[in-house]
This record gives C-alpha cells, sequence and structure tokens, in this order.
C-alpha cells in the first residue's frame, strides 16, 4: 500500500494511487440489482404498445366494422318496422339513402386511401430504420 | 443462437447483434455490467431503489441510443458515463455527509493492518459504511478506479472532470475513506470494550 504522503498538487504518476488492498477489498462491495432487472430492462426496451392503438390500420379495422355494423342495425330495425307499428320512418330513409352498394364503395375507398397513406409514410418516414417489416410499422 | 454462446462474445459482437434487436444480446449486455452499474449508480445515490431505478434507466437509455456508439472507446466507458449522469441528474439536492480529513488519523497501512484481522463479511460492511459517508463524486470515482479498474482518462471521460481533477478526487476520496474506516474500528472496538 502506498504512503498517505503525496503532494496533491504534483500526482502526476497514477501509480501513486494504486492501492492493491482498497482494490481487492473494495471487490468485496461489489453490489447486485435485484434478481428481476435483467428480465424489467429486456421487457422495457421491447415494450409493445397495444398492437393496434394509435396506428392508421387500427382506425381502418376499427371505423369499417363500426360503420357497417351500424348500417345493419339500422337495416334490420327498417325491416322490423315494415308494419309502420313505430315511429321510425327516419331510419329507412336512411338506410334506403345509403345502399348496400354505396356503403361498399365508400368502405373500399377508405381503406385504400388508408392503405396509400400508410404505404407513403413506411417509404417517406426513416423511423422504419429498425423496425422489422412493414406489417410490423402498421400495427406499431 | 445458443444462451452460452452469446455470453462468450465480445461486447462489440454483442453490440452489432443488439443492434439488429436480438433480445438475447442485449440481456447478455445487461447481466455483464449490471453490477457496476449498479453499484455506480448506488454510490451517487446512497439508496437501493432509486439506484435500481436510475441503473434500469441507464441501461434503457443506453439501449436505445445504441446506435450512437462509435466504437471509439470502451462500451463500458459509454455505458458508465450515460449510468453516471442518471444517477448524478436524480440526486439533485441530495446532501451528502462530510467526513473531516484534517483530523489526526493513524497512517492508512496501520488501518489496513487492524482491518485484515476482520471477517470477510466484516470488513463489506466497515468499507459500505465507509464509502456511504464519502461525497457522491469521490465515491463514485473510487468504485470505477478501484472497482472495475478502469483508467484515470477513462473516469476523467466518464465523469466529464478533467484527469487531475480526478487523481485528486481520488487521493482526497482515498484519504477519507481511510479515515472513515478508523473511526468505524475505533466505535467497534469502544463497543466491544
Amino acid at each position: 500500500m502506498n504512503t498517505d504522503n503525496i503532494n496533491i498538487e504534483k500526482i502526476d504518476d497514477e501509480s501513486q494511487l494504486q492501492d492493491n488492498w482498497l482494490a481487492d477489498n473494495l471487490k468485496l462491495t461489489q453490489l447486485e440489482p435485484s434478481k428481476d432487472f435483467t428480465k424489467n430492462v429486456v421487457e422495457q426496451v421491447f415494450v409493445k404498445p397495444n398492437p393496434l392503438s394509435g396506428s392508421p390500420l387500427f382506425w381502418i379495422l376499427a371505423v369499417i366494422p363500426s360503420v357497417i355494423l351500424i348500417w345493419l342495425i339500422l337495416f334490420f330495425l327498417s325491416s322490423a318496422n315494415l308494419g309502420g307499428h313505430f315511429n321510425l320512418s327516419f331510419i329507412s330513409s336512411i338506410v334506403n339513402a345509403i345502399s348496400i352498394y354505396s356503403l361498399t364503395k365508400y368502405v373500399l375507398m377508405v381503406t385504400f386511401a388508408g392503405l396509400f397513406f400508410i404505404g407513403l409514410d413506411y417509404f417517406l418516414n426513416k423511423r422504419l430504420l429498425h423496425r422489422e417489416s412493414f406489417f410490423s410499422f402498421m400495427l406499431i | 443462437m445458443m444462451k452460452t454462446e452469446t455470453s462468450k462474445l465480445s461486447d462489440d459482437e454483442l453490440i452489432t447483434l443488439a443492434l439488429k434487436n436480438h433480445p438475447r444480446a442485449i440481456t447478455c449486455l445487461v447481466e455483464r455490467y449490471k453490477g457496476m452499474v449498479f453499484t455506480l449508480s448506488y454510490r451517487i445515490l446512497k439508496n437501493q431503489l432509486d439506484a435500481e431505478e436510475a441503473a434500469q434507466d441507464s441501461f434503457i437509455k443506453a439501449i436505445k441510443a445504441l446506435d450512437t456508439f462509435r466504437f471509439d472507446c470502451k462500451f463500458s466507458t459509454w455505458l458508465y458515463r450515460i449510468s453516471f449522469n442518471c444517477a448524478v441528474s436524480k440526486s439533485r439536492g441530495y446532501k451528502p455527509l462530510q467526513v473531516e480529513i484534517n483530523t489526526k488519523f493513524d497512517s492508512p497501512a496501520e488501518t489496513a493492518n487492524a482491518f485484515d484481522t476482520l471477517s470477510a463479511s466484516d470488513r463489506t460492511r466497515y468499507l459500505n459504511r465507509a464509502m456511504e459517508m464519502l461525497e457522491s463524486e469521490e465515491s463514485a470515482i473510487i468504485t470505477l478506479y478501484y472497482v472495475d479498474g478502469e483508467s484515470v482518462n477513462d473516469i476523467a471521460t466518464i465523469t466529464n472532470l478533467s484527469e487531475s481533477n480526478v487523481k485528486i478526487k481520488l487521493h482526497r476520496g482515498r484519504k477519507k475513506l481511510y479515515a472513515q474506516l478508523e473511526v468505524l474500528l475505533k466505535e467497534e472496538v469502544t463497543t466491544l470494550l
């Protein structure tokens, strides 16, 4: 072990700081984090948000079935009201105004427009540098 | 790739794999450095929960910024620098306990000799207590130099201090550590008597 008579301002040689006793004993004081430390870090690095939330695909997947479902509900309600028991004539007019043909047409338009913009974003954005695929990008 | 094979890879090879999002390579890097990163954080924060949180944040930051690592220094130096900064920013406002070093103490050799009569677990306990009494920065620098064997130059990079400043802090820290150990030993002797 070195003696302690070192002039602080003249510590030019690193060997003056060598202290084998301290090095050996301080190694005993190295601490370890909790058992799940590595698992927690890796989980946080590879954290996957809800695979659909916030993505353009989510809106396509969520909005289109919702619109179709609403249209079907209205259609069945208007069919059920053929006898005119309830004052639901406005439903029939909505269903008549939006035919199954036009509904399909708009659904396909929205889908293709959405996919086009997703694709455009894919090719223009460098965020995809470390992503695995086009589909994984669309889902994150 | 098998787990054992991954653990044999060098840091640079693991980093290359980690950049390709290989979870096993990342696990291996974390396993390899978690002890030292946690110890370094603990020396600065002096609190297990905060140190664990800071160590986790350090790894997450480092892994997310892995593509900025230029392989121009050791990975450990780069990682410890992130870890040091994380812990220091978390410790803002912490008031360290001061050890008076002007008091007359026995020489380090005498303190060490007295210390060698203790069991390894007692030595660890006293050393940990003495390290906790040091200023955060001194404690971290001593850990990097004596435990991990980092050079003064690397410690200067990690802590953003000049080399001469690191040497001075090492010297003062070591002196304070021996002083603190002596106080603890004297307390122990008094208790036994």
